[in-house]
């Protein structure tokens, strides 16, 4: 049960939301990525970061959803457009899982 | 783009056990127990150790699932807690689970609601999830095929999600990565 991998979950949006909270990555270090989910995630939620989940922003787009950077914090966006019913929202959160590359602390 | 994904540390979700009820909520006599312990046995839990076992594995699981998620905003996005009526519906779907599929993985939505998943890769999955009313939501990603819908469970696993689940295994060298 469980293994390395990208878990659907982790993209599903914020029942309150309705977005899923993401930062922007492009032309970073690794070092700097790292730096930014301690910084703006890591620190807040008090919890060490484990690994992170990365999807072009094309992967969002070719499942119907769209990213909408708000650069609050510096590099922050959310991805939204998701629907309303469970079911097809379960199944954009699969395939942006599906697109995703895994990397592991 | 990058999700983030942290760590949960777990202990059980409290006064829930294994039937989903909440301790003060057992009854307590000894009739009472002898009850419950006739239920559990005309439910077949106990026949053999392999059913013992999985039906072990399928409670511990949902409720460390459950526990993780026990706190609102768990994932610190505003996540609602394992809801306890979802829990208890999640018993029932497992409970329903024919004995020859393999075992789900188990987690909490950020709605509240429990999640079975099985999974033979990133583009060979299929998921569940129990709400607080009974009904499952499902979706499965076949290669580049897809599947999703709603059904209500009844005394039985709807027959999609059994196809569904079926499916990922029977096919998975076509899809399987």
């Amino acid at each position: 049960m469980g293994n390395l991998r990208t878990k659907p979950r982790a993209f599903e949006p914020s029942p309150k939301t309705r977005q899923t909270s993401v930062f922007w990555i492009g032309g970073l270090s690794d070092f700097e990525v790292w730096d930014l989910g301690d910084r703006f995630v890591g620190r807040v939620r008090e919890k060490p970061i484990l690994a992170r989940a990365t999807v072009t922003v094309r992967a969002v787009e070719a499942v119907g959803l769209r990213a909408d950077f708000d650069n609050a914090p510096p590099r922050h966006a959310n991805i939204v457009g998701w629907p309303e019913s469970k079911h097809e929202t379960k199944s954009r959160a699969q395939e942006l899982a599906a697109e995703a590359t895994l990397v592991v602390r | 783009m990058t999700a983030v994904s942290l760590t949960n540390t777990s202990d059980w979700l409290p006064g829930l056990n294994p039937l989903g009820l909440r301790a003060e909520q057992r009854a307590i006599s000894p009739t009472a127990k002898q009850l419950e312990d006739r239920w559990v046995e005309a439910l077949d839990y106990r026949p053999t150790v392999s059913i013992g076992e999985r039906w072990i594995r399928l409670v511990t699981a949902i409720e460390d699932a459950a526990d993780e998620a026990s706190e609102p905003d768990w994932d610190g996005h505003g996540a609602l807690p394992a809801n306890e009526l979802a829990v208890r519906w999640a018993f029932q779907f497992a409970l329903s689970l024919p004995r020859d599929l393999p075992l789900p993985e188990l987690s909490i939505d950020k709605d509240g609601e429990v999640s079975f998943e099985w999974s033979l890769g990133p583009r060979a999955v299929f998921s569940v999830s129990v709400a607080p009313n009974g009904t499952l939501s499902y979706a499965g990603l076949y290669g580049h095929r897809k599947c999703y819908g709603v059904e209500s469970l009844d005394s039985a696993v709807p027959e999609p999600i059994l196809e569904g689940i079926r499916r990922l295994y029977r096919d998975a060298s076509a899809f399987a990565g």
